[in-house]
C-alpha cells in the first residue's frame, strides 16, 4: 500500500512538473472531450524527417525497413485515409503500400514490429497476404487517381496489379504505355513488365525489359520475374 | 503549414542553387559592345538619346504580376509575393537569423543562402534606366554583375511584352534634355576621379585598361561587400542609364534610389560630369568571348544516380524543380509554374520523380531523357545550352539550365551524361 501510495506521488509529481514544463511553452489551449489539452507551441513533427526517411529507404530499395518505419511511426495507418489535405500521411501510405506490394503482402518485419503493431502486415497467412495486397492496391490507385498523369504512381500502380489476381491485364496496359514513352520509373516497374510479357509468350518484349530493369537496378535481383 | 513544412521547402531552397534568379548569359561580341562611344571632345548627339519604346504600361504592370517580378524585386510599385515564395525577402530573414526555425538549422543555411539574397531593387527605375534597354534585357538578359552569382533569368517573354513591362518600370522617366548633360565632360579627369573616389573598390569596368583598385568580393566589411556584389559592370551604363540620370546619380545616388548602397560622394556637378563622361563615353575594347566549354565523353565507370543527385541535381536543380508533396504543393517554378512558366511537372527530387519526365508544350508527358534532333538527351541539351548561352550563342529551342545561374562545369554535364548512357542506374 505504501509502495502504491510513493509510486502514485511520485506519477502525480512528474506529471505536474511535466505540465509545468510544456506550459511554459504553449501558447494556447483546446479542449479535448472535456480534459484540458496543452498545444505545445512549435512543437516538431518527426514523421516530417521520418516519411523522407521512409522514402529514401524505398528509394534504396530496402522496403522491409521502409515500411517498418512507417508502422512503427503510425501504427494506425490503416484506418488512416488519403486526403489532399494531408501531404504527410498521402507520403506515408504510399510508402507502405508500395513495400507491401513489392514483398507480395509479406513484410519480413517480425523484429522491426512490436507485436502490438503488427496487424496483418507480416502476411502470416494467404488471407493476411490478400488483405495487405488488396489494401496496398487501393491506396496507389488512389494515389494515382489523385496525381494525374503521373508516370511513377502509374508504374508503381501497375507493379501492385501485376501482383493481383485479375490486375495483371489493366497492370501491362498502363506499363506498356509507359514504357513507350521511356517513363517506366523503377527497375521494378520493369521486373513486373517482364513478368507480364514473359506470361503472353512475349520473348522479345521480355529480354528488353529485362534489360532496363538490369540496367537500372542496383541489384540484379530486383530484375527476377516473380509469380 | 506546418513549422516543419515551412523548414523542409526552406532547406531545399538552400541545399540548392536558386534556378530562377538570372540568367549568366554573355552577350555575344555584337550584343555587349557598343560601337566605340565617341572621345571626349565628341559628346554623342541628341538625336541618339534615349527614345521610350511604344509600350503598354498598364499591361506592362499586369505582366509584372504574371511573371512574379515581385518574387525576387522590391520597388517598382510591384505586388510583392509572400515570404515562403519571395527570394530575397526569405533569404535576407535567414541570414538576419529571424526566419522561423531553429538556430542550428539556421547557421547551416546562412553560408548556403548567403550569395543569394542581393537582388537588385527596382525603386526608381524610371530614373535609372532607359526603357528600350529593358525591353531588350528582359528579352536577352546577360551578366550585368560580375561579382553576384545569380542574374536575371530568361523569362519566356514576347518582345512585345518586354517592351511594355519596360514601358511600366519607365513610367514618368524625365524627358530627355535638350542638350546633351555629358557635355564638356573630361574623360581623363573622369577616370583619375574614380580612382581617387574608389569607384573601382566596387564597380569593374570592362573593356578599358584596369584599374589600380579592384572590388574585393571578400570584404570584411559588410556594405562593402554587398556593394560589390551589386555593382553593376560600368561597361554596361552607357546602354542602361539615360545621360540625364547620371550626373545626379554619381553625385548623390540615394537622392534617385533611396536603397542604394553606393555611397554619396562630395564631388562638384563639373567632377561628376567628367565621370560620367568617362563611363558613357570612353572607347571600349570589345568583350572578351568566352569559349564553350569542352563536352567530355561519357564515363566508363559505373555513376550511380546518387552521385549524380549528389553531385548536380541537389546542388542546383532541385531549387525549382522540387517536391510539390514537401513544399505545400509548390514545386518550383520548374515543376509546379511560375515566373510565368505553365507547370512542366519536372522533379528532379528523387530517382522516380526525374524518372516521370516532364510535361512539354503540347501538355503530353513525354521523357527527360528524350533525344533532341542531335540524338542528345534532352535534360543533357539544356545543361548544354546554358554553356553555349554563357559563350554568347542566341538563345535556342532548348532553354538553358540552370535558369539564371553559372552553367554546370564540363565534369557535371559529364557525369549526367554518363548516368544516362549507362541506363541510369538506380
Amino acid at each position: 500500500m505504501t509502495r502504491t501510495r510513493k509510486l502514485l506521488a511520485k506519477t502525480l509529481l512528474l506529471t505536474a512538473a511535466a505540465s509545468l514544463m510544456v506550459g511554459a511553452t504553449t501558447r494556447e489551449a483546446s479542449a479535448c472531450g472535456g480534459a484540458w489539452v496543452p498545444i505545445v507551441e512549435e512543437q516538431i513533427d518527426w514523421r516530417v524527417p521520418g516519411v523522407l526517411q521512409a522514402e529514401r529507404l524505398m528509394d534504396a530499395g530496402k522496403s522491409t525497413d521502409a515500411a517498418a518505419s512507417v508502422v512503427r511511426m503510425m501504427p494506425h495507418i490503416k484506418s488512416l485515409k488519403m486526403s489532399a489535405s494531408k501531404p504527410l500521411v498521402n507520403r506515408a501510405l504510399r510508402v507502405l503500400a508500395l513495400s507491401v506490394a513489392r514483398t507480395d503482402g509479406r513484410l519480413d518485419a517480425a523484429r522491426q514490429l512490436p507485436a502490438h503493431v503488427q496487424d496483418t502486415w507480416l502476411g502470416k497467412s494467404a488471407e493476411d497476404r490478400q488483405t495487405n495486397l488488396t489494401w496496398a492496391t487501393d491506396i496507389l490507385r488512389k494515389t494515382a487517381e489523385a496525381q494525374e498523369n503521373d508516370p511513377q504512381s502509374r508504374t508503381e500502380l501497375a507493379e501492385a496489379l501485376a501482383r493481383t489476381e485479375g490486375g495483371e491485364k489493366e497492370a501491362l496496359g498502363i506499363l506498356e504505355e509507359l514504357a513507350k514513352a521511356d517513363l517506366v520509373t523503377s527497375p521494378e516497374g520493369y521486373a513486373a513488365l517482364a513478368h507480364l510479357r514473359q506470361k503472353r509468350g512475349d520473348r522479345a518484349g521480355t529480354k528488353l525489359a529485362m534489360e532496363r530493369c538490369e540496367a537500372m537496378a542496383k541489384d540484379k535481383s530486383t530484375c527476377a520475374v516473380h509469380g | 503549414m506546418t513549422r516543419n513544412h515551412r523548414l523542409t521547402w526552406f532547406l531545399t531552397l538552400t541545399t540548392t542553387a536558386a534556378l530562377w534568379l538570372g540568367c549568366r548569359e554573355k552577350p555575344s561580341p555584337e550584343d555587349a559592345t557598343p560601337a566605340p562611344g565617341p572621345s571626349a571632345s565628341a559628346a554623342p548627339e541628341l538625336a541618339r538619346a534615349e527614345v521610350h519604346p511604344k509600350g503598354d504600361a498598364a499591361r506592362g504592370e499586369a505582366l509584372t504580376q504574371a511573371f512574379e517580378c515581385g518574387r525576387c524585386h522590391d520597388g517598382a510599385e510591384l505586388v510583392q509575393s509572400p515570404l515562403e515564395q519571395h527570394c530575397g525577402h526569405c533569404h535576407m530573414d535567414i541570414m538576419n537569423g529571424t526566419f522561423k526555425a531553429p538556430k542550428t538549422e539556421l547557421a547551416k543555411w546562412q553560408p548556403v543562402v548567403e550569395p543569394y539574397r542581393d537582388i537588385p531593387s527596382l525603386q526608381s527605375s524610371a530614373q535609372r534606366f532607359k526603357a528600350s534597354w529593358l525591353a531588350s534585357f528582359l528579352t536577352a538578359p546577360h551578366d550585368l554583375r560580375p561579382h553576384l552569382k545569380q542574374s536575371m533569368p530568361r523569362l519566356a517573354l514576347t518582345e512585345e511584352q518586354a517592351t511594355d513591362i519596360a514601358a511600366f518600370l519607365t513610367k514618368g522617366a524625365p524627358a530627355p534634355a535638350q542638350k546633351d548633360p555629358l557635355a564638356g565632360g573630361d574623360l581623363a579627369k573622369g577616370r583619375a576621379l574614380m580612382e581617387q573616389k574608389g569607384c573601382p573598390s566596387c564597380h569593374t569596368m570592362t573593356g578599358v585598361p584596369a584599374f589600380a583598385t579592384q572590388p574585393d568580393a571578400k570584404s570584411a566589411d559588410e556594405r562593402t561587400r554587398r556593394g560589390v556584389l551589386l555593382a553593376p559592370d560600368l561597361r554596361f551604363a552607357r546602354e542602361r542609364m539615360p545621360r540625364e540620370s547620371a550626373i545626379r546619380w554619381i553625385r548623390d545616388p540615394s537622392s534617385i534610389k533611396k536603397s542604394t548602397l553606393m555611397p554619396s560622394t562630395s564631388l562638384s556637378e563639373q567632377e561628376a560630369r567628367d565621370i560620367a563622361a568617362y563611363v558613357f563615353d570612353t572607347p571600349l575594347e570589345a568583350a572578351p568571348k568566352r569559349a564553350v566549354p569542352e563536352r567530355l565523353a561519357v564515363l566508363s565507370r559505373p555513376v550511380r544516380y546518387q552521385e549524380v543527385f549528389d553531385e548536380v541535381f541537389s546542388k542546383t536543380c532541385v531549387h525549382c524543380h522540387g517536391d510539390p508533396q514537401v513544399a505545400r504543393g509548390d514545386g518550383g517554378p520548374g515543376n509546379t509554374g511560375g515566373f510565368g512558366f505553365k507547370p512542366r511537372r519536372l522533379n528532379l527530387a528523387s530517382y522516380s520523380a526525374l524518372l516521370s519526365g516532364m510535361v512539354d508544350t503540347e501538355g503530353e508527358r513525354v521523357s527527360a531523357f528524350k533525344p533532341t534532333a542531335d540524338g542528345t538527351p534532352r535534360l543533357v541539351a539544356a545543361l548544354l545550352a546554358r554553356q553555349a548561352e554563357e559563350a554568347g550563342a542566341k538563345p535556342g529551342e532548348v532553354r538553358g539550365m540552370p535558369l539564371s545561374l553559372p552553367a554546370l562545369s564540363s565534369e557535371q554535364v559529364q557525369l549526367v551524361e554518363s548516368w544516362i548512357a549507362q541506363g541510369r542506374p538506380r
